[in-house]
C-alpha cells in the first residue's frame, strides 16, 4: 500500500514538474554545432586537429583553398591568381580591400608577416608544412613572392590547409600570442565572441565579410565528447549538426527529424608494418597479411560500409592516386601459399597494435583482423596502446610487428601522405628498407618533389603507388568516409576535406 | 588547536610534496608531449626543435629540479595544449567542478540519511528491504550507465532537461543525480547500520524509558552518536566527488576538472596535469583537516592536539 502510494506521489510530481518547465528550447536561427572535444586554441599555428581548425577556417582565411565540389583542387581566397615566377620562386597575386576584423588592410605585409611566423622551428606546431620556404618577399602591396629553399611543386596547396591562416601583424604588435589564442582576429567569415573553456565558443558573422556577409549570424560550437550525448543533443533539438557520428548511430540519427551527411575523406585506414627484421621484412609475408583480411566484411560488418577498400595507401583524392590498382582480394589459400614459399609452412606469429579510442572501433577492428590472420595460419597477438605510447613507438619506429594507423595528406597531394612520413626525415623512414636511399622507390618519390612537371609527378607518384601495392610495407585497408549529423531545417553538405565551412550553411 | 593546525600544515607539505614527485616522475617515464603536439607527420628535425624549446631535451633531474623550483614560486608554467598558464585553466574550471561536488553531496545527503534513519527504525519491513536493494544497486550500477540511462529517461524521452551542458539549475540535474547515485547509497547503508548499532545501546533505553518521543531520540540522541563514520565518509567522497566526475563530466560534457586532467593525460600535457593534481591533493587534505574538525564538534571527548 505504501509503495503504491510512493508511486503515485512520484509520478505525479513528474508531471507536475514537467507541466512546470518550458518544454524543449525553441530553434532559434543560430546554429549549434557538437563536436567532440572542446579547441585548445585559436592561434591556427598551434593546432592542427580538425576540431581546432574548423573553427580557424571560419574565423580566418587562407591565400588559397580547396574547391568544394572538388577537394585537391585549389580556388583562391586571398590571392586571386598564382604563379610560378622561376623554379624557385611563387608569386602570388593579393586581394584587395580586405580587412581583418578590427580594420587593419590585408595586404602583402601581412603575408610576410604570417611567413616569417611559419617558418621560425619550435615555437609552433606548424613548421613541418612550411620547412621548404626560406623567406617571403614584398613586391608591392598586393604582390608577395615566396622563395624557396628548392624546387616545391605543391607549395600553394601548402597554404590551403592548416598554418595557412593570414595574421593580422598591427593586432600582433598590440597583443602576445598567448592572448592571440583566445582573442583572435582575423579576415574569415566570422568574428569571435567568447570561448568558455570546455562549454561553448561563440562566432557571429562579419557583416563586411569580402564575399558578403554570411546568411547565419551566430554560431555555438559545444564540445560534447561522448558519442551518444552527441546524438541526444542533435535529436532533441539542441544541436543542428554535430560531427564524429559513428555508423552504429546512423539509424537513431535518421528518424524524421534529422539525416546524416557523409562522404569519402583521404584518410587512409592501414596497419603499418615494422618491416626492418624477422619475417615481416619478407615482401611475401608482407602480401600474404593483404590476401588473408577480408576487407569488404570488414567495412560491412565494422563500419556498416561507411568506406571503401583501398589497394595503396594513397587514397582517390589526392594527386598521384592509381586507379588501376586494385585492392588485394580476399584469398586464405593463396596467404598460405605465398608464407610456405617464404619459408613458414606452419604459420607465422606476429603483433598486432592499436589504440583504444584513438580509431573508430580500433580494438575491434584489430581483433577482427587477428581472427582472420589466424584463418591464414598468421597467429596474431593483440595489444592496446595508450595514445602518448602509441605515437612514441610510431616515431621511434619501434612498434612490434603491425601498428593501425589512418594517414592523410593536408595538401592532398602523394607526397603528403607517403613521403612526409616514409622519405628521408621522415618519421616512418626506417620502417621499411625499400624506401631507403638508393631504391627505385626513393628514386621516384625524390625527383616527384622537387620537379614543377606536372605529368612527370603523376607518373612517378602512379609507378611508386605500383612498387607501394606490390612490396605491400602496410597492410592496406580501407579509406574511411566521415558521417556527420544534421537537422532536417539545415541546409549542409559534408566536405572530403572533413571542413564544416559556415558560410556554405544556411536554414531551408 | 593551533599546534594541530601546524602539524596539518606540515603533513600537507610533505604530501603535496610526494604527490607531485610521483606525478612528474610518472608522466615524464609514460609519454613524450612533443609527439602528441605535432602533426602525425611532422620530420624529425621539426621533433628536435620543438623538444629544445620546451626544455625536455634536459637531463631528467635538471628537468625536476627546474619543476620544483617553479612550483615553489607557485609558477606551474604554461600548458603546453593551450598555451596559456596552466593553475589558471585548472581554477577555470574549479567552480563547475565544485557546483557539481556540492550539489551532488548535498543531494546525497538529503535523500540518504533519511533513508538510512526510516531503513533502521522500520527494521525488516518491506521498505527497509526496498531501501537497503536501492542502496545495493546505487552502489554497483557503473556511472556511465547511471549517466546514460538518467539521460535517456530525463533529457531524451521525458524532455525534462537538456542533454547536456552547462550554465542554468536544468543543466545541473542529470549530472548531479549521477554523481550523486554512489555516496547517496554508501551514506544510507552507513547511517543505517550505524543507528542500528546505536539504537540497542544503554542511553537509548534510558531515554525511552524516561519518556522521550521517539523523533527526539532518533535525530538528538542516537544520529549525533552515529554521525562520526558518516563524516569521515562525507569527508573522503568530497575529494573523489571533485576530482572523481571525470565520466560524468565527459557523459553530460560539464566542463570542470577531471575532463581538463583526462584529457591533459592523454596529451602528456605536464604542467597541465601537474598544475590539476596539485590542486585536487590539496583539496582531499582540505577535506581531511574539515573532517578532523567536525569530530571535534561532534564528540567532545575528541581533543585536537599535534
Amino acid at each position: 500500500m505504501q509503495c503504491t502510494v510512493l508511486a503515485v506521489t512520484l509520478g505525479l510530481g513528474l508531471t507536475l514538474l514537467a507541466g512546470a518547465l518550458p518544454a524543449a528550447p525553441a530553434i532559434a536561427q543560430d546554429l549549434v554545432i557538437a563536436q567532440g572535444a572542446d579547441i585548445t586554441t585559436l592561434d591556427p599555428t598551434q593546432a592542427t586537429q580538425i576540431h581546432n581548425l574548423n573553427l580557424f577556417y571560419n574565423i580566418y582565411d587562407a591565400l588559397v583553398t580547396w574547391d568544394p565540389k572538388d577537394i585537391g583542387k585549389l580556388v583562391p581566397e586571398l590571392a586571386v591568381s598564382w604563379r610560378s615566377v622561376d623554379p624557385l620562386t611563387w608569386q602570388f597575386k593579393l586581394r584587395q580591400g580586405v580587412k581583418f576584423h578590427n580594420g587593419e588592410p590585408f595586404n602583402a605585409e601581412a603575408v610576410k608577416f604570417t611567413v616569417d611566423r611559419l617558418i621560425t622551428k619550435g615555437v609552433h606546431q606548424v613548421y613541418g608544412g612550411f620547412s621548404t620556404i626560406e623567406r617571403a618577399d614584398v613586391v608591392d602591396a598586393n604582390t608577395i613572392n615566396i622563395v624557396t629553399s628548392k624546387p616545391d611543386p605543391i607549395l600553394v596547396k601548402r597554404f590551403a590547409g592548416y598554418g595557412g591562416q593570414m595574421l593580422p601583424p598591427q593586432y600582433l604588435k598590440q597583443v602576445d600570442w598567448k592572448t592571440f589564442g583566445t582573442k583572435p582576429v582575423g579576415t574569415g567569415p566570422y568574428k569571435f565572441v567568447e570561448w568558455v573553456k570546455d562549454d561553448r565558443v561563440v562566432l557571429e558573422a562579419n557583416p563586411a565579410y569580402w564575399r558578403g556577409a554570411p546568411k547565419i549570424k551566430k554560431v555555438i560550437w559545444r564540445p560534447i565528447p561522448d558519442n551518444f550525448a552527441r546524438v541526444a543533443a542533435l535529436t532533441r533539438g539542441e544541436a543542428q549538426i554535430i560531427t564524429k557520428v559513428v555508423p552504429d548511430q546512423v539509424p537513431q540519427i535518421e528518424k524524421g527529424c534529422c539525416r546524416v551527411e557523409h562522404t569519402l575523406t583521404n584518410l587512409v585506414t592501414v596497419y603499418l608494418i615494422n618491416a626492418q627484421k624477422g619475417p615481416l621484412a619478407i615482401t611475401k609475408v608482407r602480401q600474404a597479411l593483404n590476401y588473408a583480411v577480408d576487407k569488404d566484411k570488414i567495412i560491412k560488418e565494422l563500419y556498416r560500409g561507411y568506406a571503401i577498400p583501398i589497394g595503396s595507401g594513397i587514397p582517390n583524392t589526392d594527386f598521384g592516386y592509381n586507379a588501376k590498382i586494385k585492392p588485394y582480394p580476399y584469398d586464405p589459400a593463396r596467404a598460405k601459399q605465398l608464407l610456405a614459399e617464404a619459408g613458414f609452412p606452419n604459420g607465422v606469429d606476429i603483433e598486432i597494435q592499436s589504440g583504444n579510442g584513438i580509431h573508430l572501433n580500433d580494438r575491434q577492428l584489430s581483433e577482427a583482423v587477428a581472427l582472420m590472420l589466424q584463418d591464414a595460419g598468421i597467429r596474431a597477438k593483440v595489444g592496446v596502446l595508450e595514445p602518448s605510447q602509441r605515437s612514441q613507438l610510431l616515431r621511434t619506429n619501434t612498434f612490434p610487428g603491425l601498428l593501425l594507423a589512418d594517414p592523410a595528406s593536408t595538401t592532398y597531394d602523394t607526397d603528403g601522405v607517403l613521403w612526409r612520413l616514409r622519405g628521408p626525415g621522415g618519421i616512418l623512414h626506417q620502417s621499411w628498407p625499400g624506401n631507403y636511399e638508393g631504391t627505385p622507390f626513393y628514386k621516384l618519390m625524390e625527383e616527384a618533389r622537387v620537379t614543377l612537371d606536372v605529368p612527370k609527378r603523376l607518373r612517378n607518384y602512379q609507378e611508386a603507388a605500383q612498387i607501394w601495392h606490390d612490396e605491400a610495407p602496410e597492410l592496406f585497408l580501407f579509406q574511411g568516409e566521415m558521417i556527420d549529423g544534421v537537422r532536417n531545417e539545415v541546409k549542409y553538405q559534408a566536405r572530403g576535406d572533413q571542413r564544416i565551412i559556415l558560410y556554405d550553411i544556411s536554414y531551408r | 588547536m593551533r599546534d594541530f593546525l601546524i602539524q596539518k600544515l606540515w603533513h600537507t607539505v610533505i604530501v603535496v610534496f610526494c604527490v607531485l614527485s610521483l606525478v612528474f616522475v610518472v608522466l615524464h617515464l609514460t609519454g613524450d608531449p612533443v609527439m602528441m603536439l605535432l602533426p602525425p607527420n611532422a620530420g624529425r628535425d621539426e621533433i628536435e626543435a620543438l623538444t629544445r624549446t620546451l626544455g625536455l631535451d634536459q637531463p631528467v633531474i635538471v628537468q625536476y629540479g627546474r619543476f620544483l623550483g617553479r612550483v615553489a614560486r607557485g609558477d606551474f608554467g604554461d600548458s603546453l595544449q593551450h598555451q596559456q598558464p596552466a593553475m589558471a585553466l585548472v581554477v577555470e574550471r574549479l567552480p563547475a567542478s565544485m557546483l557539481l561536488a556540492v550539489s551532488a553531496l548535498a543531494l546525497a545527503l538529503v535523500v540518504a540519511v533519511p533513508l538510512g534513519i526510516f531503513a533502521a527504525s522500520r527494521r525488516g519491513s518491506a521498505l527497509d528491504h526496498l531501501a537497503v536493494a536501492l542502496a545495493a544497486l546505487g552502489q554497483s550500477a557503473p556511472i556511465f550507465w547511471t549517466g546514460l540511462m538518467l539521460m535517456l529517461v530525463g533529457a531524451v524521452i521525458l524532455q525534462l532537461f537538456p542533454t547536456s551542458g552547462y550554465g542554468t539549475w536544468r543543466h545541473l540535474v542529470l549530472p548531479a543525480l549521477t554523481l550523486a547515485s554512489y555516496p547517496m547509497a554508501a551514506i544510507a547503508r552507513l547511517v543505517r547500520s550505524g543507528m542500528l548499532e546505536v539504537l540497542d545501546a544503554d542511553y537509548v533505553r534510558t531515554a525511552r524509558a524516561k519518556g522521550l518521543p521517539e523523533r527526539q531520540i532518533v535525530w538528538k540522541h542516537t544520529l549525533r552518536n552515529a554521525a562520526l563514520p558518516i563524516v569521515t565518509v562525507i569527508g573522503l567522497q568530497f575529494g573523489l566527488l571533485l576530482g572523481g566526475a571525470i565520466v560524468c563530466e565527459m557523459i553530460f560534457s560539464w566542463p570542470g576538472v577531471g575532463r581538463l586532467m583526462i584529457f591533459a593525460i592523454y596529451n602528456r600535457d605536464f604542467p597541465l596535469v601537474e598544475a590539476a593534481v596539485f590542486v585536487m591533493a590539496m583539496i582531499f587534505i582540505l577535506g581531511n583537516v574539515l573532517v578532523d574538525l567536525c569530530y571535534a564538534w561532534l564528540d567532545p571527548r575528541v581533543k585536537l592536539e599535534a
